[in-house]
């Protein structure tokens, strides 16, 4: 069905995904639990409420570039395919999000963690 | 690989074109779900409560199987742009899914963890209340033996 070039990409997409499921995970629990993280625990401080906060840059940007340094240091091709897999999930995530934050913002009630009900 | 896309080639552009879409999807159907008051109530519920809502799951789907429908159909380099565009949407919809169903399990999992915490402190704030009121309603026993040595003297 893929092959092996997009079996990397979709490897490096859910890579990225599953940091970022962990670091969300983590938040929903505690907050879920009664125990929110602080507001300016790292790392899910905001930058500001029209932008992704750390943790998801951390894990949608940064995975990515991690991979793609990686990639390059090593000389391996594989890996840098892993790494263009990522960076489609964390652009398109870090898109969606930012999208999502504008909108509530706009209409005067600003989100500090974007988390479904 | 660049990640300038001023310097990606086609191909790359249209995945990462598919990806964007199926992203503004979701969250257009999450800000629909919080949002919109006729927002379909069978889409706000759970199969279960450690999956996403059915609105959730079916915003996340939706677009690549659409893309990879048309892709079937398609003829020519129509056939070959929308394939692109449907791999760059499954990049994202199958990685989101999972994290998806992981975030709405660790939030049930936390609900149940703190059930237990919250019921107790609801039961302290009531016994609290209880001894409160008590203690307010049971008068002090006066002594009498205070006058007895007044009027002795």
């Amino acid at each position: 069905m893929f092959d092996p070039v997009e079996k990397r990409l979709l490897v490096g997409a859910l890579a990225t995904g599953l940091i970022d499921a962990g670091l969300k995970g983590y938040f929903a629990y505690m907050t879920a639990a009664g125990t929110p993280p602080a507001a300016e625990q790292f790392p899910y401080m905001t930058i500001h409420p029209c932008l992704p906060t750390v943790d998801e840059w951390l894990a949608l940007a940064g995975v990515p570039v991690a991979l793609y340094a990686v990639g390059k240091g090593m000389k391996k091709e594989s890996v840098t395919q892993m790494a263009k897999g990522s960076g489609i999930f964390g652009v398109s995530e870090l898109v969606g999000i930012t999208s999502f934050r504008v909108a509530r913002y706009a209409e005067g009630r600003p989100l500090r963690y974007v988390l479904a009900k | 690989m660049v990640f300038n896309p001023l310097k990606m080639s086609a191909v790359e552009l249209r995945i990462l074109l598919g990806g964007i879409a199926s992203s503004l999807t979701y969250y257009g159907n999450l800000k629909l779900e919080q949002d919109y008051a006729a927002y379909p109530p069978e889409l706000k519920q759970k199969l279960d409560p450690h999956l996403p809502t059915n609105g959730e799951i079916v915003a996340g789907i939706a677009p690549p199987v659409a893309l990879y429908a048309v892709k079937a159909v398609a003829r020519g380099t129509t056939k070959e742009s929308v394939g692109d565009l449907a791999l760059g949407s499954l990049l994202y919809a199958l990685p989101n899914l999972a994290e998806k169903t992981i975030v709405a399990t660790s939030q049930e999992e936390g609900r149940k963890a703190g059930a237990p915490a919250a019921a107790t402190r609801a039961a302290l704030a009531r016994t609290a209340a209880t001894t409160y009121s008590v203690s307010r309603t049971v008068a002090q026993p006066v002594t009498p033996a205070a006058y007895i040595l007044t009027s002795y003297r």
